[in-house]
């Protein structure tokens, strides 16, 4: 039996077809890394000094006397003048960011005055709070105007609370005050953070993450409620994705993980592996799809039976051949994400586990990259599987390969427009297609569907007598097939 | 001499076409059946049936004492066969092809594999890819194929085709070989008795899913008797003079099986009972013909 397995391997791996695939596969895969690569880098790209100067040029065509047009003048000259400001700090120091965000407000002011107004005087006046404002960040002292929000959140704070001391207010008053002392708090949160990690506001991940916290909690605020009061499960997968991110962004804060974000190399092979991957599909198709059909075409499947082995044996090594053959175009693309994604993102990440949060334990959870990874393609194994042995089935019964190639490979294809389309009806009955219940990754981590009507054991049971169907017919047809006369 | 196969009233359908009926035969060690009739007789699917190609109706085949439907591995073991064309896989080296067989078998050895390829005398080629070979060459590594695993069956299955003449008598000389040296029992099937006429032992017929006869070829070579047809002026008062394999084809002509002096009697006879003699003409005959002359009939028509 392991002589026959060795066998059809000889046979798949002497075949061009499979290394075409897989040197396109490394191509695709290297464009799509280096496509991540650029857009991460294509902020600096656009925001040259080239593209300022084009820019300066065209201000000379406005006609300054047009109103409209000298609206656009100032907020292009604006724009502009941000820029100059912030070019004489370097593009990725939180000088430059600051300035970049926030300096707009003071410099459009300035223009207004000098251009729309005319009014010197308030333009010197609003210059020397700018220079003012310039002064401090040339000091690189970015602890000086996280301080100086968290003073203004503090006044807020106090303010609310005064407010609410008032006994004459209304319960929707009352309601809405404490609400704005909730999100106060959490302003009040990011910014310690701030303080406390040394996170200035900058274009960082760490920033992003403080954020990313303060924006995922003020939301959670309201959608923190009994799961059976929604009704609307869109509304519901809202709220988890809320409450999700909200715990993990507070996990990585709180255990200095600031560095963590979903583009870099770990969370990236993370979620690769969370959805079925086309070339692989198209692996498996291809070698499940002709395994059998190809030996009835060329003959040479006369030869085969021919051999001291039960056609039981022989079927089931061709089989276990196609599993074998998607275990490695797997580990092989795998390898080469690993490389692709190390050399546009840096290798350095992939020591760094994956953050998860657990809906069941309500807890988040550190996993070791391998085991996320091997979670998420087990959670999707099924997918792979059961095309796997479709396109067996269909190879084994029309033992024509490329009627069975073309029906798997469609079949995979047209599953996410057919699953959307079942998704949009209310018929239970419909749940039951195979193509609903194939994918488990929905259900990782205590998460649920999309799809109010799915459920895990519904789906198990499924996928298993599917499988179980196209896996024990084959091997039926296969034992009382004749070989006919050419 | 032990009988290696033994096929036992075998019957075949398909859907309502009755494809064989009653088919039996045996061959024994050292012995080559040449398996002859026409195209769409039933050869090639009496053959596959033999190897368990195809499901069996009814009826049974023994291949060293075991039976191809309940005991197919052990059966099918010492058999080597090629059936309808020598298949083999196109994009691999003919060395390949054959290692890949090898691999099936547990005692085949990397030599067992040489000697094959330098009996079939495909030394130079082998490592060219079948796709590069001709329909000849094709053939001899579908030999080497069969004889890898050193059966004591070898089923070839219209062995002959693609070869040219060269080609047929080195396979003629290589099959003699197989049987005589290593015992081989060799069921070959041909629409052409010509072909086997000269190396086979035993004959066995087959039309419409029938076998018609069988025979040995020694049996068959020891005839001397001829059909001739004889155009008299009426042949009404001639049936009590006729012999079995005679046969009244109209009026004025008959057809009478006989050796030379048998003949000069029975025109004796007819001239004796006053029949007017116009003309005797030898026929000519096919093998095929001879053969079932010899064998008790005239049923091939």
């Amino acid at each position: 039996m392991i002589n026959l397995i060795k066998n059809e391997l000889t046979k798949i791996f002497h075949k061009k077809a499979i290394y075409i695939i897989a040197i396109i596969s490394v191509v695709f895969t290297f464009i799509s890394t280096g496509i991540i690569y650029l857009a991460e880098n294509l902020s600096n790209i656009a925001e040259s000094d080239n593209y300022y100067q084009i820019l300066e040029e065209s201000l000379k065509s406005y006609d300054l006397n047009n109103r409209e047009e000298l609206n656009w003048y100032i907020d292009e000259k604006t724009n502009i003048d941000v820029h100059n400001a912030a070019k004489e700090f370097p593009t990725d120091s939180w000088q430059y960011y600051m300035i970049s965000s926030n300096a707009y407000e003071y410099l459009n002011k300035m223009n207004v005055a000098k251009y729309l107004d005319k009014d010197d005087e308030a333009y010197n006046t609003l210059k020397e709070a700018f220079d003012e404002y310039l002064e401090q960040i040339r000091n690189n002292d970015w602890q000086y105007f996280v301080n100086q929000e968290k003073e203004s959140i503090l006044n807020t704070i106090a303010e609310t609370q005064n407010e609410l001391a008032d006994s004459s207010l209304s319960e929707e008053e009352r309601a809405t005050l404490e609400n704005n002392l909730a999100v106060s708090n959490i302003n009040l949160e990011g910014v310690n953070y701030r303080l406390e990690k040394n996170i200035p506001y900058d274009n960082s991940n760490a920033s992003n993450l403080v954020s990313e916290y303060v924006t995922s909690a003020i939301m959670y605020l309201d959608t923190n409620k009994d799961e059976e009061s929604y009704i609307n499960r869109e509304d519901l997968i809202n709220k988890r994705n809320t409450e999700e991110t909200y715990y993990t962004t507070k996990y990585k804060l709180e255990n200095n993980m600031l560095e963590d974000s979903m583009f870099q190399a770990n969370s990236l092979l993370y979620a690769d592996a969370a959805t079925p991957i086309l070339f692989i599909v198209v692996v498996i198709v291809m070698i499940a799809g002709t395994i059998v059909s190809e030996e009835f075409n060329k003959g040479t499947i006369k030869q085969l039976l021919l051999r001291p082995y039960s056609r039981f044996k022989i079927l089931l090594s061709k089989y276990i051949t196609c599993l074998i053959v998607f275990i490695l175009f797997i580990l092989f693309y795998e390898l080469v994400s690993f490389i692709a994604y190390g050399l546009s993102l840096g290798f350095k990440s992939y020591s760094l586990p994956i953050i998860i949060y657990n809906f069941t334990t309500h807890q988040v959870m550190e996993l070791n990259l391998i085991k996320g990874i091997l979670m998420n393609f087990v959670s999707i194994l099924p997918v792979y599987i059961i095309i796997l042995t479709l396109a067996f089935f269909l190879s084994t019964l029309i033992t024509s390969s490329g009627i069975a190639l073309t029906i798997s490979f469609l079949v995979y294809i047209f599953s996410d427009i057919l699953n959307g389309l079942i998704s949009l009806t209310n018929y239970k009955i419909l749940r039951l297609f195979p193509t609903m219940c194939w994918n488990f990754n929905e259900y990782l981590f205590g998460n649920i569907p999309a799809d109010k009507y799915l459920n895990f054991p519904m789906a198990l049971i499924v996928t298993i007598i599917t499988f179980l169907v196209l896996f024990v017919s084959s091997f039926l047809i296969f034992k009382h097939k004749d070989i006919k006369n050419q | 001499m032990a009988t290696i196969l033994e096929v036992k009233n075998l019957n075949k359908s398909f859907g309502q076409k009755k494809i064989l009926k009653d088919v039996s035969f045996s061959i024994d060690e050292g012995a080559i059946l040449g398996f002859i009739g026409p195209n769409g007789a039933g050869k090639t699917t009496t053959i596959k049936l033999i190897l368990g190609l195809q499901s069996i109706d009814s009826g049974e085949v023994i291949i060293n004492g075991f039976n191809i439907k309940t005991a197919f591995e052990k059966a099918i073991a010492r058999v080597g066969a090629i059936v309808e064309n020598p298949d083999s896989y196109m994009y691999l080296t003919g060395r390949k092809n054959l290692e890949l067989i090898a691999n099936t078998y547990q005692d085949v050895s990397k030599e067992r594999i040489d000697e094959v390829i330098k009996i079939t005398g495909l030394e130079n080629r082998i490592n060219d890819k079948v796709s590069k070979y001709s329909l000849g060459m094709r053939q001899r590594l579908g030999i080497a194929a069969s004889i890898i695993n050193k059966p004591n069956l070898l089923v070839l299955d219209e062995p002959t085709n693609g070869l040219d003449p060269e080609g047929i008598k080195e396979l003629r000389d290589l099959l003699k070989d197989l049987a005589q040296k290593e015992h081989m029992a060799i069921l070959i099937s041909s629409h052409n008795l010509a072909e086997l006429e000269s190396f086979c032992s035993d004959v066995c017929i087959i039309k419409n899913g029938e076998i018609i006869t069988t025979s040995s070829i020694k049996k068959l070579k020891k005839s001397d008797k001829s059909f001739y047809l004889i155009e008299v002026g009426s042949t009404k008062k001639i049936k009590k003079l006729l012999k079995k394999d005679d046969t009244i084809i109209d009026e004025n002509h008959l057809r009478v099986l006989r050796e030379k002096n048998e003949l000069a009697n029975f025109i004796k006879k007819l001239v004796a009972e006053d029949i007017d003699i116009y003309e005797v003409k030898l026929l000519e005959m096919t093998l095929e013909e001879a053969f079932l002359k010899k064998a008790g009939g005239n049923i091939i028509d």
